[in-house]
């Protein structure tokens, strides 16, 4: 278990698409560090990159020049095969969409995690029937994702980002798909969770409502990661 | 109505941005396209072909006078002809020869009379043939001038006035080439591999002196009482001789070639049911794929209506597109597929000379529409989704499968009803062979609609059992599987209909061939056989000295013999009559009426004949009083039936009499086969050599050994069935490119799920197993479901079909391995599919997969 005084770190990062033959730039020769089991927010209109750096921290994208260092490990140091396990094993992620697997009902959804990291059998039926609990979704167990409202299938899909204990939770606008009522209660349980379990939180949202409640607050402006809180 | 420009932009970029899919879209209607232009490019020539090798060489003849012995007295003509005058009678030579360049084909020499009017008008004037009056002139003056067609002047390499050499017995003549006749319709083409010439020069070059072929008569003009009259005179002065209607031997010609038209067209109706699921599969796969942009596009204000036209305009132009490729395709894939029925035709029917090979614009108009319509009818059902279902329910991934699955007992309860008429129909039932057909299609229809609840019930057990065994990812196949019966339902069916037609074939062909083998073993056991290669309708033989001979070689014993000619009937058309020695090379199978064997022939009283069972079969009625007349020298006789063998050699009608009986009825004293035994010491190779030294060299004969015989008899039957095997390959192929244009189209719009799995921590290759694994299921489950109906299908081809086609009772084989072999197939083909889309999400970035809408 990673339990170090930073947990993720961007070292002279810069990355930037390519469209045809324009460069795309979205951030600049950026030094963060987002301390271990702390909650850290970033802020940014639509477009401006946010879901980016979150692809960055979760191996899932790799930068153009500069590092991510997950315990002070370099991401880019792995192969595409490796990053896949360390994201297996060390996040979890929540989409805006929610994403769950349409075929696996809502229990299953939240196994499926478990069963990759080779947790199986009785151990990890009872893990995910504990954080069904904690979401409080114990009677839609068995039933598939496409009958739940939008908030059941956020707090499924915060269950499944959570129950194999990963050290990172990646959160890419988790309630912006979500009535006000809604996201007061699903922040609320994430928020909750990250805290009891000890994990870093990196929350991208262009709501600055949630600056309050987080730890550190990052605002991605002019290329650069302006810190904010 | 005409969609929106911006409406058609998105249709198109959606088609420019995924390539793959497009290219495999127009492929798989192409080749549906394709499928049907062959097949009937196939059987409109099978039947030119037919009808062309049926035409009378002088078409304003009513009857004919032919011979039960080797040719006709011209005493019988010129008795006739002061009866009839001139006018009305023409004597014919039309016997075969070979040519000294090209000693194993056969040509045939004609031998008309120059100086008969009747006999030149008769010939040339039934025929669009034209010929200068130069040559006309040379043909009327020149000893041995011969006029031949411009393709076999072109063969021989020759100009007009050349010459070449003819054989026929021991004789060779050279002829002259004093006309030619241009080749280029269906009159010329069929007197491509014939030389016409006096009928002086054809009797001495074919040995007929005093004899003719037949005699061509035009009795138009006469009453019935007329004709009897002649009749009568013909079997009171000419016993051997008899007349019969022109149209007799065509019309039964006729019954026993149109089984195999059918069958080709029932074969072709199969394919084409193929084509059209192929068709319907790959344009409904393209529409399916985009309900969550039409949901996007009603939302935003887009009318149900224009996007039902958006889609009816696309399937127009998809249509017309692949239509057009598929008929360039069809047409070369009908080359393939005439050439491979011919080889059917002349091994089963004798049709020989040139196949025809034309296109027919109703063919290709027929394919276009059927193309067209099938395209939609795909399209039909989405754009009318697209039309009466709102936005939020278009863009709902379960709404549709709910709202199948509502459907599904009622298709269930509908393929049942379809499924027990069928098989009442085609099993039960006393019925043609076109109700028998009709009934085979209600059981494939029927059948396609039992699946999706197949498909539930298959898709269930395998969730329950394969569960514990399975990890969640492919848990999310079997799910995908069960979970989309509504999107998986036309590929399943697409492969399970292919494979089934596949396996049926399979089943059909093994069957076909283990009881042939059986036969083979059977019939003929001895070691050696000597048979004369001329045709039956020469009547040749070898003579009877060289059964002294060859049995004085040492090493053979058991020697035996047979004599085969060809009887024309009047009512029953040609006939094979095959008049068997003690040890006779061919042993009959009999399978009804006498009890023992072959021998057992003698113990029964009077005249008796064995009949062939496809015969006995096709005249069952008219035979079941137990007795049958056939000309014999000694005119019209009362034969006693037997029994029934079983023959595979040909279809053609074959009689088996005791040789000795033969003798009595026929007076013919040569052999056309000889059948012995080596003795245990002796090496087969020296007496070959040694059987080889005793046979004069002017004989047309072939030496086989039991292998020799056994193997050349599989080669025709592999020639045979090229045309059914070439059908077994195309229902692959179009298994293959149904399912890879369906499974591509399928997967590749699950871009985003797998770029979620991916995020999750999902590694590539997991990914390439899911996508295999989902693929296999399809394969798997379509392979298992095409099993029972292939064999209902093949059961009806052996047990039915060929039975009432061809008169032939084939043991019905089932193997394991074709039942693992189908599976395999829809395993393989579904597979195969798997592979581009697992290489797709293998390079596949994450973040703009999850992105992406």
């Amino acid at each position: 278990m990673i339990r170090e005084h930073n947990c993720v770190q961007f070292e002279s990062l810069s990355k930037s698409y390519f469209d045809g033959d324009k460069e795309i730039k979205i951030v600049e020769d950026i030094s963060v560090s987002f301390p271990n089991g702390k909650t850290t927010l970033i802020l940014g209109r639509s477009g401006c990159g946010k879901s980016t750096l979150l692809n960055l921290i979760s191996g899932v994208d790799v930068p153009s020049k500069g590092r991510v260092l997950v315990n002070n490990s370099s991401l880019s140091d792995l192969s595409e095969n490796e990053r896949t396990l360390f994201r297996r094993k060390h996040v979890g992620i929540i989409f805006q969409f929610f994403y769950l697997i349409p075929s696996l009902t809502v229990l299953e959804n939240i196994l499926f995690p478990l069963e990759l990291n080779n947790i199986s059998g009785n151990k990890s039926r009872k893990l995910a029937h504990e954080f069904l609990q904690k979401v409080d979704l114990n009677d839609k167990a068995d039933v598939f994702p496409d009958t739940l409202s939008g908030g059941e299938q956020q707090r499924a899909a915060i269950a499944r980002a959570i129950v194999h204990d990963p050290q990172i939770i990646i959160a890419d606008e988790p309630t912006g798909n979500l009535d006000s009522k809604t996201r007061d209660q699903i922040i609320n349980i994430l928020l909750n969770l990250v805290s009891d379990k000890n994990k870093t939180l990196i929350l991208a949202t262009h709501s600055e409502d949630l600056i309050d409640l987080s730890d550190n607050a990052y605002l991605i402006e002019n290329l650069k990661l302006k810190k904010i809180k | 109505m005409i969609p929106k420009k911006s409406l058609f932009k998105i249709s198109f970029n959606h088609y420019l941005k995924h390539k793959i899919q497009s290219i495999l879209l127009i492929l798989g209607i192409s080749l549906g396209v394709a499928v049907i232009v062959a097949i009937d490019i196939a059987n409109i020539n099978a039947r030119k072909s037919f009808d062309k090798s049926l035409r009378s060489i002088s078409g304003k003849t009513t009857h004919n006078i032919y011979s039960s012995t080797a040719g006709l007295s011209e005493d019988l003509y010129f008795s006739l002809r002061k009866i009839l005058g001139y006018k009305n009678i023409i004597p014919i030579i039309e016997e075969p020869v070979y040519l000294k360049q090209f000693p194993a084909q056969q040509f045939k020499i004609i031998g008309i009379d120059p100086f008969s009017e009747n006999s030149l008008l008769s010939f040339f004037g039934s025929h669009d043939i034209r010929l200068d009056s130069r040559s006309f002139e040379l043909f009327l003056t020149e000893p041995n001038g011969a006029i031949i067609s411009d393709q076999l002047l072109s063969k021989l390499d020759l100009q007009l006035g050349g010459s070449f050499f003819l054989n026929s017995n021991s004789t060779q003549r050279e002829i002259k080439i004093v006309g030619v006749i241009e080749s280029g319709n269906q009159d010329t083409l069929a007197f491509s591999n014939k030389i016409l010439v006096d009928i002086a020069t054809a009797q001495e070059l074919v040995d007929y002196k005093g004899r003719l072929s037949r005699i061509d008569l035009n009795l138009k003009s006469y009453s019935k009482d007329k004709i009897d009259e002649i009749k009568n005179f013909i079997n009171s002065k000419y016993p051997e001789s008899y007349l019969i209607r022109s149209d007799a031997v065509a019309k039964q010609s006729k019954k026993l070639t149109k089984s195999f038209e059918l069958n080709l067209t029932a074969l072709s109706l199969m394919t084409l049911l193929i084509a059209f699921f192929l068709i319907y599969n790959s344009f409904n796969y393209s529409l399916v794929v985009r309900r969550p942009l039409f949901s996007i596009l009603r939302s935003i204000g887009v009318t149900s209506k224009e996007i039902f036209y958006l889609i009816l305009t696309e399937a127009l132009i998809i249509g017309a597109v692949s239509s057009v490729i598929g008929l360039a395709l069809g047409i070369i894939l009908g080359e393939f597929s005439v050439r491979l029925v011919s080889n059917t035709l002349s091994n089963i029917y004798s049709v020989f000379g040139q196949t025809t090979f034309e296109i027919s614009p109703l063919s290709l108009l027929k394919a276009v529409a059927i193309g067209i319509t099938a395209v939609f009818s795909a399209a039909i059902i989405p754009s009318l989704e697209a039309r009466f279902i709102g936005p939020v329910s278009l863009s709902s991934r379960s709404y549709f499968n709910l709202s199948f699955m509502r459907f599904v007992p009622y298709l269930f309860l509908t393929g049942a009803f379809m499924v027990s008429l069928g098989l009442y129909i085609t099993v039960f039932s006393v019925s043609s062979i076109q109700i028998t057909f009709i009934g085979l299609f209600f059981i494939i229809i029927g059948y396609t609609l039992l699946l999706p609840a197949l498909m539930v019930i298959l898709g269930r057990i395998l969730n329950r059992f394969a569960r514990p065994f399975l990890g969640k990812i492919y848990l999310i196949a079997c799910r995908n599987y069960t979970g989309s019966i509504d999107k998986n339902y036309i590929a399943t069916a697409s492969l399970t209909i292919a494979v089934a037609v596949f396996l049926s074939m399979t089943v059909l062909i093994e069957s076909f061939r283990s009881t042939l083998t059986l036969w083979l073993e059977n019939t003929f056991a001895s070691d050696v056989f000597i048979s004369v290669t001329d045709r039956p309708s020469e009547n040749k033989g070898l003579d009877f000295s060289l059964l002294q001979k060859i049995n004085s070689i040492d090493g053979v014993k058991n020697i035996g013999y047979s004599r085969k000619i060809e009887l024309i009937t009047d009512g029953y058309g040609k006939l094979n009559l095959i008049a068997l020695s003690e040890n006779p090379p061919i042993n009959p199978q009999i399978i009804s009426g006498l009890i023992g064997d072959f021998k057992d022939l003698d113990r029964l009283e009077g005249d008796t004949v064995l009949l062939s069972e496809s015969f006995n079969n096709r005249y069952k009625e008219r035979l079941k009083d137990g007795y049958l007349f056939i000309p014999t020298k000694k005119g019209k006789h009362r034969f006693i039936i037997a029994g029934v063998f079983s023959d595979f050699a040909t279809q053609r009608g074959t009689l088996i009499v005791k040789h000795d009986l033969f003798q009595k009825f026929w007076d013919d004293n040569k052999i056309t086969s000889i059948s012995l035994d080596v003795s245990p010491g002796f090496e087969i190779g020296n007496i070959l050599r040694n059987i080889r030294s005793k046979i004069p060299e002017s004989y047309n004969y072939r030496l086989s050994t039991n292998r020799d015989l056994k193997e050349s008899a599989h080669k025709i039957f592999n020639q045979t069935f090229a045309i059914t095997n070439a059908m077994r390959i195309i229902a692959f192929l179009v298994a293959f490119f149904g399912i890879l244009g369906a499974l591509v189209a399928l997967e590749l719009s699950r871009k985003k799920e797998i770029g979620v799995l991916r995020s999750l921590g999902v590694k590539v290759s997991e990914v390439k197993n899911l996508i295999f694994f989902e693929t296999g299921i399809i394969g798997l489950l379509s392979g298992i479901l095409s099993i029972p109906l292939g064999l209902i299908m093949a059961y009806i081809l052996v047990n039915v079909i060929s039975l009432k086609s061809f008169g032939w009772t084939i043991g019905f084989l089932i193997k394991p391995i074709y039942l693992i072999e189908a599976v395999f197939i829809s395993l393989l083909a579904a597979m195969l599919a798997g592979i581009y889309p697992s290489k797709v999400f293998s390079k596949i970035r994450i973040s703009e997969a999850i992105r992406e809408e």
